[in-house]
């Protein structure tokens, strides 16, 4: 199966179906040669398909330059040995001392963050077909008349209209969210 | 439209690498003197990667979820496979326990001969008198002698020749005999014979030991009902019949 293609098209159903092909064997293999249990497995996994969906996505990978087993399973190893090293940070408390301290000299970023988190809590909330606009305009790269044919809008001047209001509405919740956090 | 909604068709375009290396440079010096255009660009640079992130999220969410399904299917069907060794095991569990009710009562009905067949006694033979020389007393010999050695196979029909030559108390010998050797039916013909000179309480038992064995266990209870409650052989009934 061309996977790549697949997720192109069908999205979430075919996000399902290769997370379903992949499962079993992945966590296996995780699990032998990486001593990670079934339940992290899952989540090293998980993140792994989205992280390849999202290379797909954004044409940063194509159907030339993968074997997508192979990627996957590329993917996994880099989580899984992240999460290793990650385990075993938590586990020494020197290490766990720097990082507090660390903490404290990035606080400066918790400003951005917030705003971003502020922002990501808007998107929540605006609901369709606002949020599906602006998915499809500015992370699937849809040009405006493609969107027009998805959504079923008369017009691409339409389509326009409806994702200025949306950019519009959206800095508006962005604003009241904040104002209410503050 | 509106002056904000070309600027965002600018901010989009150069997001997205649509600008020439003019659009840029004039792009780029806007950022410098603009200040709520440069807000705008930099609330759409953000919103693009929020948006991405939220895409991530929500497909991290629909794995998740799916994981959670896959789960529980594998539950169910672990539940479906539970219930069907539960069914296999009731189903072990339930021909054993007919075994156990059908068993011992085929054992019973197995045990029921043997119990009567069991409580079967020979009655005491005669101590016979050797030396006597006639073709009668010579038979007579063999025929207790046999009988006292419980081969009622080969005594019956010795004790039946006696009872035919008169001898009324041969005829009970060989009715207990053929009771011994399991000839119920032939041994009634004996035991219902007229004259037989035997105690009726004694006559009763092995009566009624026939009709038990023969499986007519109603006619055999009415034959031992005739016997004196004094009698010995009335604990002997009662033991069958307590048994059954």
């Amino acid at each position: 199966m061309d996977w790549i293609k697949e997720i192109k098209r069908n999205d979430n159903k075919a996000l399902k179906l290769f997370y379903k092909t992949y499962r079993k064997d992945v966590l296996l293999w995780l699990g032998k040669n990486y001593n990670i249990d079934m339940e992290t497995g899952a989540d090293i996994f998980q993140q792994s398909i989205v992280l390849f969906y999202d290379k797909v996505i954004q044409n940063k990978l194509t159907d030339e330059n993968a074997n997508v087993k192979t990627y996957i399973y590329g993917i996994c190893k880099n989580k899984a040995l992240t999460q290793l090293r990650k385990d075993k940070k938590e586990n020494s408390f020197k290490k766990e001392y720097s990082r507090m301290i660390s903490t404290k000299e990035n606080n400066e970023n918790d400003f951005l963050e917030k705003k971003n988190e502020t922002l990501s809590e808007a998107l929540d909330k605006i609901g369709n077909p606002c949020k599906k606009i602006l998915e499809l305009f500015y992370y699937k790269m849809y040009n405006i008349e493609e969107i027009s044919t998805v959504l079923g809008y008369k017009n691409a001047n339409t389509t326009k209209t409806q994702k200025y209001k949306c950019i519009k509405r959206l800095q508006l919740m962005v604003l009241a969210i904040y104002r209410k956090k503050i | 439209m509106n002056n904000e909604s070309i600027d965002l068709v600018f901010i989009d375009d150069y997001l997205k690498n649509e600008l020439n290396n003019e659009e840029i440079n004039n792009f780029e010096e806007r950022l410098k003197y603009d200040s709520d255009f440069k807000e705008l660009y930099l609330f759409i640079k953000s919103l693009k990667e929020s948006v991405r992130k939220n895409v991530l999220k929500d497909k991290i969410s629909l794995l998740k979820e799916y994981e959670l399904s896959l789960q529980k299917q594998k539950l169910n069907r672990n539940k479906s496979n539970n219930l069907r060794v539960l069914f296999a095991v009731s189903s072990i569990a339930a021909v054993f326990l007919l075994l156990l009710f059908f068993v011992p009562d085929m054992m019973y009905f197995k045990n029921n001969n043997q119990i009567s067949l069991e409580h079967f006694e020979p009655y005491p033979a005669h101590i016979l008198k050797r030396g006597n020389q006639d073709n009668i007393s010579k038979l007579k010999e063999k025929a207790y002698t046999l009988y006292a050695i419980a081969d009622y196979k080969k005594a019956s029909p010795l004790l039946a020749e006696l009872c035919d030559s008169g001898d009324k108390e041969s005829c009970f010998y060989a009715g207990v005999a053929l009771l011994g050797d399991g000839e119920f039916e032939k041994a009634l013909t004996f035991f219902e014979m007229k004259g037989l000179n035997i105690n009726n309480n004694i006559l009763y038992w092995y009566k009624g030991l026939c009709f038990w064995n023969k499986g007519k266990k109603v006619k055999a209870k009415a034959i031992w009902k005739e016997i004196d409650n004094k009698s010995i052989y009335k604990n002997k009934i009662e033991k069958i019949l307590n048994h059954g």
